[in-house]
């Protein structure tokens, strides 16, 4: 998602990251007790991943994070007027990258004088999963996260938990 | 939500079938966002996503270190 921020600022595009809870806690990076545990842990993910964005911290009680929907990890764009233009509940850079190509589209569009209407619409996303880095991760938060994400996979897979909305999420 | 219960210590949190079961009913596309105050990484002062929104086009991609 740097690299996408990289490539579209120059066309008038802002990026944001906005951190929210810890998804997977453990030994290592346990869940936020205070706020400034949360900017410390943020500091090391600016570090770790060498992001470029703007890093914006929610609150302790995650206000920010309810308020669009609390997935761990969703993103969405927002237009000048501050209303939503694409929303999505996990992060794919080349799906942000298609919505944002059409946005920028539309907007030249209308500079260039086409009568613009809006209407709604929806997209099925999908994403390929980087299974590999996802299991370093876990390992980076601590022993704890890997064995709760294998506990939780086992549940997901006996229709339990999030596994109870598989149909609904299309993915049976 | 208080911050215990939104910041979990043991994954994965049992309310979050509430929150996946209801996104796609959440905050559609063409309503205004929500602009609650954030707190800058760098400059740790307070801001809102509006001041940045106001200039442009903005991708807001919500995550954390884990």
């Amino acid at each position: 998602m740097d690299d996408l921020s990289d490539a579209y600022a120059a066309r008038g595009v802002k990026s944001i990251f906005l951190y929210v809870r810890e998804a997977h806690p453990g030994e290592n990076f346990p869940h936020h007790t205070s706020f400034e545990q949360k900017q410390a842990q943020a500091r090391v993910f600016k570090e770790r991943w060498s992001c470029r964005r703007s890093i914006l911290l929610d609150d302790l009680h995650g206000t920010a994070h309810e308020a669009f929907g609390r997935m761990p990890n969703m993103t969405y764009i927002l237009g000048a007027d501050h209303r939503v233009l694409f929303r999505a509940d996990w992060t794919d850079p080349s799906t942000v990258q298609f919505a944002v190509d059409y946005l920028l589209a539309v907007a030249e569009r209308e500079r260039e004088g086409t009568a613009i209407e809006p209407f709604y619409a929806e997209l099925r996303g999908f994403r390929w999963e980087d299974v590999r880095g996802f299991a370093e991760g876990l390992a980076f938060n601590g022993p704890r996260a890997v064995t709760e994400f294998r506990d939780a996979k086992l549940r997901w897979s006996r229709g339990e938990h999030l596994g109870a909305l598989d149909a609904l999420r299309g993915r049976q | 939500m208080t911050a215990d219960s939104y910041n979990y210590s043991v994954f994965p949190p049992e309310n979050d079938v509430e929150a996946f079961a209801h996104f796609m009913e959440f905050l559609k596309v063409g309503q205004r966002a929500p602009d609650p105050e954030l707190t800058d990484l760098d400059t740790g002062q307070p801001t809102r996503l509006s001041s940045i929104t106001r200039q442009g086009m903005t991708v807001v991609e919500f995550g954390s270190l884990t």
